[in-house]
């Protein structure tokens, strides 16, 4: 694995470039400022790059999303180290070539969703005070966030623990060919300083499962969490995991029209519309559970405010802990939903 | 209307998916011998318990199914090889889910073989008097879910 050294973002864009430029990508997704925002680009002239703002603190949602079935074109991809882990979930589920990709992964220290402010310098901890003194909330996904460092990816840029600019990691130097980077190392303080706020966050997530479960817990209060759902079905959409081509909502039997629902009606006499509320949020959990990356994208774009991040940090750990697995570290490993050992859960039920 | 029944009178409804080739054939076997067991469950026979998808569970309870019964050939023992592997991960899966609900307790996995007969009987005694302990599944009246 080679290092380097990037003094500061404008570095990391003339690696961009350099790709760009000597074709070894077709294209760069990147977050880009324009007139009336930051938004989430992709670039194929190169003259573009200088309006870039590749580690800007900002997340709309999660952009894996965009990546699915992504074809045989090769680009080059910007990416928070939710969305990387979401993109190797999605390789595993064979719906992302990574061959055809360049994921490059930043530290990320927090994010903010661009309705509440447009900050494009990435965050420390005094910049965190000032905007918490101007009252914008960094996401409440990052502030309970465990894999803020990127996982298994092309180019890791890492922050934490530097004086002041960044560390390239790469297994694939061919990607540098043409620049003239100085050899960096890993700071040896990296871990203890990655260790330190892990934990802290640890504890608001552990809080934050704690309230929940003072809420939740039984069939009552399931209802009450749930009851403002529109069933808009935008936590599905904006959901990189939930990448089924046809949603069983989607299929007669799960979309459902008026035969239907009469039908489905003289079950109990009446039928709530939309239908289906409960059944879709557990189905939900189910088919998400053992891949979320806890992104909080879900959260993020739903109309009624439910908070569905919650729920993810409460039962993913544990779901995902049965199968000793933690979704999107890694490219290659099995799925705990496809594989089985013989002799495991021998105490279930 | 359905009206919430008393509980001392309470008759759980319980949805047996039963795989083909060993816990139906249990079932058959415990009706063949008149080992006697409550009529609370209502039989679905399916091919390997691999055919149950977790969403089925998730229907029955939503709909106001008191229990679910998910069976099938012991580890080991599948018709298809693996296919028990596989439910086992899924439900323990669901398990977890469902935990943080109050509605575990409802879901019931078993492995019950074609010989079994006396067994399924058994299983069949034991989760309806655990059902009836439990209660109703609030569900059942519940419209607006
Ligand atoms: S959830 Fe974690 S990785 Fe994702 S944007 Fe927030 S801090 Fe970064
Ligand atoms: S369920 Fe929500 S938090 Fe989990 S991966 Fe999907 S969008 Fe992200
Ligand atoms: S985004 Fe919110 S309202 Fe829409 S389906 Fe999801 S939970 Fe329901
Ligand atoms: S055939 Fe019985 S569990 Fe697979």
């Amino acid at each position: 694995m080679g290092t380097y050294i990037l003094e500061n973002e404008e570095a990391l864009k003339k690696v961009l470039e350099n790709m760009l430029r000597k074709g070894m990508v077709e294209g760069v997704m990147v977050q880009t400022a324009g007139e009336s925002g930051v938004f989430t680009s992709i670039i194929t002239d190169p003259d573009f790059i200088s309006k870039t703002a590749p580690l800007a603190p900002l997340f709309s949602n999660n952009n894996a999303v965009f990546l699915q079935n992504n074809g045989t074109r090769n680009i080059a991809v910007v990416v928070k180290p939710c969305e990387a882990r979401a993109i190797n979930e999605l390789k595993k589920l064979n719906q992302i070539n990574t061959d055809k990709l360049v994921v490059i992964c930043a530290d990320c220290q927090g994010t903010i969703n661009p309705r509440d402010g447009l900050i494009t310098e990435p965050l420390t901890e005094a910049k965190k005070k000032e905007l918490e003194k101007d009252s914008i909330p960094i996401r409440k996904a990052c502030t309970v966030c465990e894999h803020f460092t990127p996982p298994e990816v092309d180019i890791s840029i890492m922050a934490i623990g530097t004086t002041g600019g960044y560390i390239l990691a790469t297994d694939r130097e061919e990607l540098l060919d043409g620049l003239e980077l100085k050899a960096g190392e890993i700071p040896s303080g990296r871990n203890a300083e990655v260790e330190k706020i892990r934990k802290e966050n640890l504890e608001k997530k552990e809080k934050m499962v704690e309230e929940l479960d003072k809420k939740l817990g039984s069939p009552d209060t399931l209802v009450e969490f749930f009851k403002d759902c529109i069933r808009c079905d935008n936590c599905r959409d904006m959901c990189p995991i939930c990448y089924c081509k046809q949603c069983y909502f989607e299929t007669p039997l799960g979309d459902l029209r008026t035969d239907e629902m009469l039908h489905q009606a003289a079950t109990k006499g009446i039928l709530r519309i939309p239908p289906d509320i409960l059944f879709y949020q557990l189905t939900r959990n189910i088919h998400v559970a053992a891949g979320c990356v806890e992104c909080g994208a879900c959260e993020e774009v739903c109309p009624r405010d439910i908070p569905l991040l919650d729920v993810w940090k409460s039962i993913t750990g544990n779901v995902q802990g049965l199968f000793e697995y933690v979704s999107g570290m890694k490219r290659d490993e099995p799925l705990p939903l496809v594989g089985f050992k013989e002799s495991e859960l021998e105490e279930v039920k | 209307m359905i009206e919430m029944d008393d509980k001392s009178d309470f008759e759980p409804k319980i949805i047996g998916f039963l795989c083909n080739w060993c816990s139906y054939a249990g079932a058959d076997l415990a009706g063949v011998s008149r080992f006697q067991y409550p009529a609370n469950v209502r039989v679905i026979r399916v091919m390997c318990s691999s055919r149950i998808d977790p969403q089925f569970v998730l229907k029955a309870l939503t709909e106001g199914a008191d229990g679910v019964l998910i069976a099938g050939c012991h580890p080991g023992d599948c018709h298809y090889i693996e296919g028990n592997y596989r439910t086992r991960r899924r439900i323990a899966a669901l398990d977890k889910i469902l935990e943080k609900y109050g509605l575990s307790d409802r879901v019931f996995l078993e492995w019950v073989s074609a010989s079994e007969g006396k067994r399924f009987a058994e299983v069949v005694t034991d989760i309806t008097n655990k059902l009836k302990e439990l209660g109703p599944n609030p569900h059942k009246a519940r419209w607006e879910i």
